[in-house]
This record gives C-alpha cells, sequence and structure tokens, in this order.
C-alpha cells in the first residue's frame, strides 16, 4: 500500500521513536556491572524459565529488555553467529565488539526500513584476563554502538504516572553517583545493583524470586565464564 | 538481514548444512589414499559412580609408522560428557569438534541440555551420515560415555560405522575400538568387577591400554588421556 500522504524522514523516525520508547517503558530495566573478578548483571524477572540475560559464549553474556520476541531473535541470532565463528576458527576468535556491529547494523537497518523497528535495549558485555580488557557494548533500537566502561543500564525509561512523559537515565544518574572509584566485590556489586533496580520497581524492595542475576566470573576454570546464580544463592547475597 | 539467518532451528549441524554447506566435512567422493593417519586405541568402563573414559596418545600411517606421539583422542563434549574416537584422524576430530559445539549450541538455544538418549542419538546420525565415507575406509570409531543426571548413572554408547547404537549392559559395563581394541576388551573383561572404585578402575583401564600397546605397535604406552564422567561433572585423570 502507498502512502497517500506525504510525511517527511524526520517525522517519520520522531514516530517510530516515540512507538519504540513508548513499549520500552513498559520494560524492566537490567543494571550491568563491572566487579574485581568480572561482570555482574541483574534483571527483575519474575519468570524462571523466560531468561533477559543469557549466554552468547564462553566471555560474553546478552541482556536484552523490551519485546520479549524481538530481543529473543537477537539472542538465537547471536549465538547462531558466536558458535559459527568459534567452530570455523577458534574459541579465541570470538569476540564481543564484532558481534556489537553486527547487532549495530542489523538494528539500524530495521528502524530506518521497517515501519515498526524491533522494541529493544540489548547489550553484550565481554570479560577479559585482566579488567581493564573487559567490554560492554550497548546497542540501542536505532543501531548506535556505544561502549561503556564501569556501568552500564538498559531499559532506563520511565513514564510519569500523572503527566505521561517520559524520563530517560534516572537508574544511569544514580549509578554515576553511587558507583565507588574502587573495584567492589561481588556482593558489594550485587547490593549496589539491588538498590538501582529498587529506585524503579513498582513493588520494592524486589524479592529473590524477582530477579535474574547472572556474573561473568574470570575466577572460573572452564572455559565457560557464564554463571546463573540461583534464587538461594541471591537470597543469601541479600542477607550477608 | 544483518545479523539473522534463514535457519532459526537450535541445531548447529543442521543451520550449517542450511548455510554454510562448506564447513562441514564431505568425504563422500573420497576413497582412501594410502597416507591417511589413523588414530588407534580407546576405552571405557563403568564404576561405582560413573564412567572412565580413555585412549592411547598414538596416530600413525599404515598401521606402524608414528606420526605423532602426542594427540588427544578423548574430548570432554559437556558437563556431563565425554567421547574418545579412534579411526581415521582427520574425520574424528571433525567428528568431536562437531558435536561438541552441537550440544552447546542447543544447550545455549534452548537453555537446558539434551537428555544422554538426546545425545547418543545425534552421535549416531552424525555416524550414519559418514557411512558413504566409512565403506570407502574413512572409518570413524567412537564410544561415548555420559553421566545421567536424572537417573543419577554412567552410561557407554558404542557405536558401528553405519550408526548402531549399542548401550552397554549393566553385566559388561565397558567398551573398546581401534587397533588394539581386541586386546584391550579382552583385559576387562579379564579383571572387571561389579562396583570397583575409582582408583582401581583407573589402574584396569591404564592396564587394558597398556596390555593392548604391547602387542599393538599402533598404541602408545603408559601415556594416556583419561577422563572422568560422573555426578562431578567431566574430570581429567591423566
Amino acid at each position: 500500500m502507498e502512502l497517500s500522504h506525504f510525511i517527511s524522514p524526520k517525522k517519520l523516525l520522531q514516530m517510530k521513536r516515540e512507538i519504540v520508547e513508548e513499549a520500552l517503558c513498559q520494560a524492566h530495566p537490567i543494571v550491568v556491572l563491572e566487579y574485581q573478578d568480572g561482570i555482574l548483571l541483574l534483571a527483575e524477572n519474575p519468570s524462571e524459565s523466560l531468561f533477559k540475560i543469557t549466554e552468547i559464549y564462553d566471555r560474553i553474556a546478552f541482556a536484552g529488555t523490551g519485546v520479549y520476541n524481538d530481543y529473543e531473535k537477537l539472542r538465537r541470532a547471536g549465538v547462531q553467529w558466536a558458535d559459527i565463528k568459534g567452530f570455523s576458527y577458534s574459541r579465541a576468535d570470538v569476540r564481543a565488539r564484532s558481534l556489537a556491529a553486527e547487532y549495530s547494523t542489523t538494528l539500524g537497518e530495521i528502524f530506518s526500513r521497517q515501519l515498526i523497528p524491533l522494541e529493544v535495549e540489548i547489550l553484550l558485555a565481554e570479560i577479559g584476563n585482566k579488567p581493564e580488557d573487559n567490554h560492554m557494548f550497548l546497542i540501542p533500537f536505532s543501531g548506535g554502538l556505544i561502549e561503556e566502561k564501569g556501568f552500564s543500564v538498559i531499559g532506563d525509561l520511565h513514564q510519569d504516572r500523572d503527566t505521561g512523559k517520559i524520563k530517560k537515565n534516572i537508574l544511569r544518574d544514580f549509578l554515576s553517583s553511587h558507583f565507588p572509584p574502587s573495584p567492589m566485590s561481588k556482593q558489594e556489586a550485587f547490593k549496589l545493583a539491588y538498590e538501582v533496580l529498587n529506585q524503579s520497581s513498582h513493588n520494592h524492595p524486589l524479592s529473590s524470586r524477582e530477579l535474574e542475576l547472572v556474573t561473568l566470573d574470570r575466577s572460573v576454570t572452564q572455559h565457560r565464564n557464564f554463571i546463573r546464580i540461583p534464587p538461594e544463592e541471591i537470597e543469601k547475597l541479600m542477607t550477608d | 538481514m544483518g545479523v539473522f539467518h534463514k535457519y532459526s532451528g537450535s541445531s548447529f549441524i543442521a543451520l550449517l548444512k542450511a548455510e554454510y554447506p562448506e564447513l562441514l566435512p564431505n568425504y563422500r567422493d573420497i576413497s582412501l589414499p594410502p597416507q591417511v593417519v589413523t588414530s588407534t586405541t580407546i576405552a571405557a568402563l563403568k564404576y561405582a559412580e560413573g564412567i572412565l573414559i580413555a585412549g592411547d596418545r598414538r596416530a600413525v600411517i599404515e598401521g606402524h609408522l608414528v606420526v605423532s606421539d602426542d594427540v588427544v583422542k578423548v574430548f570432554r563434549t559437556d558437563a556431563y560428557s565425554a567421547l574418545a574416537i579412534a579411526g581415521i584422524f582427520g574425520p574424528s576430530i571433525k567428528m568431536a569438534r562437531l558435536f561438541q559445539t552441537e550440544l552447546e549450541h542447543y544447550e545455549k538455544m534452548e537453555g537446558f541440555s539434551l537428555s544422554l538418549e538426546g545425545k547418543a542419538n545425534k552421535l549416531s546420525q552424525m555416524i550414519e551420515e559418514n557411512f558413504p565415507a566409512a565403506i570407502r575406509g574413512l572409518q570413524v570409531m567412537p564410544i561415548f560415555a555420559g553421566y545421567d543426571v536424572e537417573k543419577k548413572e554412567g552410561r557407554i554408547y558404542e557405536y558401528d560405522i553405519a550408526g548402531g547404537t549399542f548401550v552397554k549392559p549393566q553385566k559388561e559395563p565397558f567398551s573398546s575400538s581401534g587397533s588394539g581394541g581386541e586386546r584391550a576388551k579382552s583385559t576387562l573383561e579379564h579383571f572387571y568387577q561389579k562396583d570397583m572404585g575409582r582408583e582401581e578402575s583407573l589402574e584396569l583401564i591404564k592396564k587394558a591400554l597398556n596390555f593392548a600397546a604391547k602387542r599393538d605397535v599402533a598404541t602408545s604406552k603408559d601415556a594416556f588421556v583419561i577422563k572422568d564422567v560422573s555426578a562431578r561433572g567431566v574430570v581429567d585423570m591423566a
């Protein structure tokens, strides 16, 4: 069907942006923090089997928020990409930066060409042998690519209940004023991430069953460093 | 578009078939050239808590020329399984890597692992696909060992070159294959006892490989790769 009215490209992009931002306001945010031995990712997620934070490869985790089937599609494509790369070259050749660039290109093309873009915000976290070699890449729905250091938040959009206005970066601002200059332990990182999520949740404080916690931990000796922390252990981190 | 593939299922092998056929082994139109490397003796043995799976370190040409005394033919395939492969070296290694990737890929895509039976059946399909090459001399002869976390028991699977699958029975829960396989099997048959401990079983499987090495020049002596597959996961024993 042809559009009967002319819409300027600028207006069109603006409209698409609004559609996605409204959807993202409904989504739960995910907090990502670097700590001494790796990277910690924490999400509010009442489901015990549908995950927002998942394993891409040995040292790479994927976090996605927004519409489930959209970030699930991206996640599955990422696992395919990584396993093909690792199989045809070697495990060491699977790097987050290359995948982040692929995601960025894909999301950018979809955003500009399709009427309804993917309603997601995604992040790739990768641990290195040393803390300096850690990488975190945030890919917004419009296809940019942002490298983060220390911490990141995705899904940080909030609709004001009274005015209906969208406020951005509430959690990010909270984090930048609370993020310590010296490396944190896993415990400290969890406590901070938990505090951040409770800033936005409507039913805080969140219980361990409502949380999804993953670490990429350098101290793991097997090649797969992705660890999903069960609710019992989250409970322990909360009370210790 | 971009990062997406047309194939969106959970099998890595099916993904390669659909989109990257050049990455899959293709030995269909090849008959065995004279100087092709063979890896030799492998064995597996069930004990009280799990399975030991082992192989020697030698690879040979024409049955007696040693190419390397440093090859690995036993592989951890996931958290609770391991694979040993005797037969033609190239296709064996490739099959092990492909199988390893298949299990890991499935686990990541679905969020949970295949059942032990599912893993064993997948391997059977892969061996069956190699059958046209196997009858031209490019045989791949694996032994698969896994621990069933649900049923809390270890199992050994043996295969023929057509993909025929044999679960080793309770009364003779051991297997061996490759050039020294027959001799290793006699040793296991002779000394095997029900519910042996891990240390005792470790001694027995080493003895079986050493007995094979005594008569078979294609099997290396005393240098082995041995893995323990149990509720503890896959642990390197040698």
